[in-house]
């Protein structure tokens, strides 16, 4: 039997008492039934009561003594909205470098088929001996030219694939940052899970949760204290050196 | 020339694959993490390796260190492609043995620099 029904019962049991005390005219025992009637109710509610004042107690605290969740609030999301921002910025120079490459390769292709439009007829009709050899001496001309620029435009084409491939490293870097991101989401996620089951009945339910993204969040902390990942321009992390030319600089110091 | 590339971000490894091609190293193979390139590494006879350093499994920097430890590889040229730029951090590659270090995001100028570098010292020295 659960300790509400039981409960249930004593009450049921006293109002009856209560109520067969009264039709006898016995007003002291009716009077005792009903004090101890609606005491049953009020430590109820004060039980309830302390506990609410406790847990309110407990959140105040906890709000006031993580300086986790101050950090989030204070630093760390206006910087996760910057990162953000910086992989808008990035993702969206790639697109652009990558198209604009693709129409700098179009156009030279299109050059290239046009002057074969020019090149291939007459070939065919030096192939049937239909040219004089003053034609033949002009499209003689022109073959040479079109060799020597195909090279050009061979080698421009191949510089624009590069700058195409380059352009796909935004993929490392904005999932690099995205990760870090979410690293910190899961950081709020998980002090934010951390202080509900303060508030009581869903303490079970969530227990198991708050220790999985324990472990989690500590690994990831860890890491964050490592290593700093891609350098966002305006918010380079402290000890952070700004490029290559830095890079360099340290590595012949070092005599590399 | 038989080069390996460790890199967690696929993109990444095909970049730089693509790279070393145009510049005439054609004999390639990747992986995505210490973990996987480090057997690669003690099974094949690998001239020269390419890593970054943040991966999950083992990273970079224990890659590089263990590829040191080991008799066999002490001796690998080993180039870091990288987005960490910490002073900190580039003193611990240099200390752990490292032959060059690029700072993430490079040009394919860069790259041939550095590739270009560490092979004019094996040669020299």
């Amino acid at each position: 039997m659960s300790g509400f029904e039981s409960k249930n019962e004593k009450s049921l049991a006293l109002a009856r008492h209560y109520v067969k005390e009264l039709e006898a005219g016995n007003w002291d025992s009716a009077e005792e039934a009903l004090t101890e009637l609606t005491g049953i109710r009020e430590r109820q509610i004060y039980t309830e009561l302390e506990k609410l004042k406790g847990d309110f107690h407990e959140v105040l605290q906890h709000f006031n003594t993580d300086e986790t969740i101050l950090a989030f609030v204070q630093d760390e999301l206006p910087d996760a909205k910057k990162r953000l921002l910086y992989v808008i910025e990035k993702t969206d120079k790639a697109a652009n470098t990558t198209l604009s490459a693709v129409d700098s390769a179009d156009l030279v292709c299109e050059k290239m088929q046009k002057s074969l439009d020019v090149l291939i007829p007459e070939w065919k009709k030096f192939l049937n001996r239909e040219l004089t050899a003053h034609e033949f001496r002009i499209l003689s001309e022109m073959i040479r030219h079109f060799f020597e620029t195909s090279n050009k435009d061979i080698l421009e084409v191949k510089n624009q694939f590069t700058e195409i491939l380059m352009a796909q490293e935004f993929q490392d870097i904005t999932g690099q940052i995205i990760k870090r991101v979410i690293d910190l989401v899961s950081e709020v996620e998980n002090s934010l899970v951390k202080i509900i089951p303060i508030s009581g009945k869903h303490q079970l339910s969530i227990a198991g949760v708050s220790t999985q993204t324990d472990n989690k969040q500590k690994s990831e902390a860890d890491l964050h204290t490592t290593l700093d990942g891609p350098q966002i321009p305006g918010m380079e992390t402290k000890g952070s050196l700004g490029g290559q030319d830095d890079v360099d600089d340290l590595l012949s110091e070092l005599g590399i | 020339m038989k080069i390996l590339i460790v890199d967690d971000f696929s993109t990444m490894r095909r970049i730089i694959k693509k790279l070393l091609r145009d510049l005439g190293f054609t004999n390639t193979f990747d992986a995505d993490d210490g973990t996987t390139a480090l057997p690669m590494l003690k099974k094949g006879d690998f001239d020269f390796l390419v890593t970054d350093w943040n991966m999950p499994g083992m990273n970079g920097i224990d890659l590089l260190k263990a590829v040191r430890a080991d008799p066999r590889l002490q001796k690998l040229p080993v180039l870091m492609v990288t987005a960490e730029q910490k002073r900190e951090q580039i003193i611990e590659a240099a200390q752990a043995g490292v032959n060059g270090y690029v700072v993430k995001p490079f040009t394919a100028v860069s790259l041939q620099e550095k590739i270009d570098k560490i092979f004019e010292r094996i040669d020299n020295s």
